[in-house]
């Protein structure tokens, strides 16, 4: 095919979208790098794994079932989850990863010449989506680290259909309380669906954190993100969900991909769902512990950071990023540059057991 | 970019009798893409002497599989792509060094291609996406010269923001440079504010300032794509502040964030000013300036990574390989090195090197473009030419992504080339700059 066909075949926005590449396996990296060992301090991933009711379930699926289709729509886990938030089946949505069911939001609301609002260092998915399917992401930069509510309600038009906010926001770890989430949904009015991504809102202990959930029935226009790869730990799965009202999630479902959510994730994420308090309660201890000694290091080599909510942690070097990773992958040490999230010379550090923090530690010090 | 980038493009046998066609496709297509009527017919000229040397080597060929013209308005110049699939076609007059004999009955065929790389500001030819060859004619807009306005006035600014500057403020920013820095820092391309300003509304460049409330400029920094996965920043510029600190910082900042999702995976600084804040970039080296009473001044060079490293396959030269080695060791770059040289396999005939002159800064790039046998003899030739037009800052990049410019090492070290430094993902893979310094080292 000569490369004038296929541009022609190929939509403008698509042509100027650039792949998001991902990392390659650690087998590949380690030997790339030269290192016997590598401590993944990139993904936050939860590093006690998933809960043990979770794992019990992984290690005994018989293997003859993976020749079964699952259940199309993830019938018994939203059955789970309609008990477990006092909802109803039909208010939530499985995905393939709470990824999948950003495009299943953005597919069923927007259409040519529309528009997201989002800010300009978040997760990122929001704003590929949105950019990949031939929409606009209007971005909002950050007002100390955190969404700015009133630039975001300034950003909108007659055409944005959806606001995306993360609370708590990755990778800084700020948060909006509850009188201050409800504040802005009063103003939006219903104009937008508001999408609130509460990925990591599991490690949040503070007493003002709000629940989406509770929330639903009051802001019929609100969708909250979830998912069972952060404080799960079933990341490997690709597991994750949306919830909303009745009417919404009706309307979403028309763009969801059925089938798309494998039987062993289902299985296992019910098993998280209904057995995961004391693994809540140990991550938590875990995750306090270590950011407790990072905050303490960190401090001691005079380094900025920002840390809030959330499995991870910000640090400001005075190097680029880039170069940083790269000399403590040569050490076995893998954490996130965060050029890509419009942070240059940041990096984001995911909690790990403390070994892995001591690791990253002394890395670190080794390189400044 | 605009939708003025969109390409029109025409298909079309390899016949003699087809070239009205061709000529007529070139002609029109630069005329509609904004050249004017001299710069037009000479974009013509080199279409027609490139379709006729093609269709004589496709007659000799056993097979082919045509042509295809494909021209693209750049706002500052149409760029005129020729996608070809004929074996064995000689290439050598398109070197810059290559010299035409009346009296020669072999090298009459080919004159076309010496007068149609004259009559073009830039040529290159490279291997298609698609397959076969491209060769890439760009002709650039004649521009008036730069009427000799003052530079707008400059002072230190209370407060600033950076944005996405307008026309207007592209062609005052032009005029700053020149005001407040020396040539050194300016690329050829900068020096007429008009032509700057197509260049960014064309999206070649990229563009951010600093403004006041009055939209009084500080600073700027630009930037543009000089290989597929490598951006080249320039400046950045601060102009008339007291600490031109917070402005430089803020301009890399915001320029970083402006391509950090783009496909680039390498930032360099091979214009870095005295303002460029080092904490954001890594030292790649050193390249020596000549200025045209011999005076030396060393220029550090830098560049930071944009992404993760995804490691990298690279070629080698045996004797490039200490080299190789020492840069990748200090700058943490994960490479899986392959030594390549030649040892009596079949290569063509001639090589072509592309020669970048930048008459402003006095210095010239020689890139090679197609192997030969007759690589250093052709590299001599214009290494000779580019020192009789009194230009002492020579460099030669080598792509270390392609295993036959690798074998071109030992050439060029022979001829007192060396390596100055590694611009990662500079080209297909890795670039090496060597410089020749001779004996001026």
């Amino acid at each position: 095919m000569s490369k004038t066909t296929l541009d022609k075949l190929v939509p403008g926005y698509i042509k100027e979208f650039e792949a998001y590449i991902p990392s390659k396996p650690d087998p590949e990296l380690m030997k790339l790098y030269g290192v016997d060992h590598l401590y993944r301090l990139n993904n936050n991933e939860n590093p006690l794994g998933p809960p043990a009711a979770a794992q019990e379930v992984i290690s005994q699926f018989p293997p003859c079932k993976a020749a079964l289709y699952p259940s199309g729509d993830v019938y018994y886990l939203r059955q789970a989850l309609a008990r477990h938030f006092e909802m109803e089946p039909d208010q939530f949505l499985l995905g393939n990863g709470a990824n999948e069911v950003i495009a299943f939001a953005i597919k069923a609301f927007c259409e040519a010449g529309d528009n997201i609002v989002t800010a300009d260092k978040t997760f990122a998915v929001y704003e590929w989506v949105a950019e990949f399917s031939g929409f606009k992401a209007k971005l909002v930069p950050l007002k100390d680290f955190g969404f700015d509510d009133e630039a975001m309600l300034r950003a909108r038009d007659e055409l944005s259909k959806i606001i995306f906010f993360c609370n708590p926001n990755n990778p800084t770890g700020t948060w909006w309380d509850e009188a201050k989430l409800r504040r802005f949904l009063d103003k939006v009015d219903g104009r937008q669906i508001v999408v609130v991504d509460e990925a990591y809102c599991e490690f949040v202990e503070e007493p003002g954190f709000p629940d989406g959930m509770r929330l639903i029935n009051e802001y019929p226009n609100l969708v909250v993100f979830r998912t069972f790869s952060k404080m799960y730990g079933l990341a490997g799965l690709r597991i994750g969900y949306l919830a909303g009202s009745l009417d919404v999630v009706d309307i979403i479902r028309r763009t969801c991909v059925v089938y798309s959510v494998n039987v062993v994730a289902q299985e296992a994420a019910l098993a998280a769902l209904e057995n995961g308090e004391e693994h809540i309660r140990s991550t938590r201890e875990l995750v306090r512990a270590e950011k407790d000694y990072l905050a303490k290091e960190t401090a001691r080599l005079g380094l900025a950071t920002q840390m809030d909510q959330g499995c991870f942690v910000m640090i400001r070097l005075p190097m680029s990023d880039t170069f940083a990773y790269r000399k403590l992958m040569a050490q076995g040490i893998m954490v996130r540059s965060m050029t890509g999230f419009r942070f240059p010379n940041w990096i984001r550090v995911s909690v790990g057991k403390h070994e892995a923090m001591q690791a990253f530690v002394a890395a670190l010090e080794s390189i400044l | 970019m605009t939708n003025d980038n969109l390409p029109v493009s025409l298909r079309l046998r390899l016949d003699k009798a087809l070239l009205p066609v061709a000529t007529s496709f070139a002609e029109n297509a630069g005329s509609a893409m904004g050249l004017g009527r001299s710069e037009a017919l000479k974009l013509t000229l080199a279409v027609e002497e490139v379709f006729s040397y093609l269709a004589s080597a496709a007659e000799g060929a056993e097979e082919s599989d045509g042509l295809t013209l494909e021209a693209v308005g750049r706002v500052y110049c149409v760029e005129l792509n020729v996608f070809f699939n004929i074996p064995k076609v000689d290439f050598r007059l398109l070197n810059l060094a290559a010299h035409y004999s009346p009296g020669d009955e072999s090298s009459l065929n080919e004159l076309g291609l010496f007068l149609a790389s004259r009559s073009v500001d830039q040529f290159s030819l490279s291997d298609a996406t698609s397959g076969g060859m491209q060769l890439k004619l760009v002709k650039e807009k004649l521009y008036p010269p730069s009427a000799e306005q003052e530079a707008p006035a400059c002072h230190a600014l209370d407060d600033f923001e950076i944005v996405t500057p307008e026309v207007g403020q592209i062609k005052e920013a032009a005029r700053l440079l020149k005001a407040y820095y020396s040539a050194l820092y300016l690329p050829d391309a900068y020096v007429l504010p008009a032509k700057l300003a197509d260049m960014v509304l064309s999206g070649e460049i990229g563009t951010l300032v600093a403004i006041d409330r009055h939209g009084d400029l500080g600073g700027a920094i630009f930037w543009r794509f000089h290989a597929k996965s490598s951006l080249r920043s320039y400046g950045p510029y601060v102009f008339c502040q007291p600490d031109p600190g917070p402005i430089a910082q803020a301009l890399v900042e915001a320029a970083l964030n402006r391509v950090a999702k783009t496909q680039a995976v390498s930032f360099v600084c091979r214009y870095p000013t005295p303002e460029l804040p080092k904490e954001y970039f890594e030292y790649l080296g050193d390249l020596e300036y000549f200025s045209p009473d011999g005076t030396k001044h060393s220029w550090p060079q830098f560049y930071r990574q944009l992404k993760e490293d995804p490691g990298e396959v690279v070629w080698c030269n045996p004797t490039l390989q200490p080299f190789l080695k020492e840069q990748y060791t200090r700058l943490a770059l994960a490479r899986d090195v392959h030594l390549y040289q030649v040892e009596g396999e079949k290569r063509p005939a001639c090589s072509v090197i592309g020669t970048h002159l930048d008459r402003v800064q006095g210095h010239a790039t020689l890139r090679p473009m197609l192997d030969g046998m007759d690589a250093e003899e052709n590299l001599n030739r214009h290494l000779a030419l580019i020192m009789t037009e009194g230009i002492r800052t020579i460099f030669c990049n080598v792509d270390l992504g392609l295993a036959w410019q690798v074998s071109w090492v030992p050439a060029l070290q022979e001829m007192g080339f060396s390596p100055r430094l590694v611009i990662p993902f500079g080209g297909k893979a890795d670039l090496v700059v060597f410089q020749h310094l001779g004996d001026q080292e």
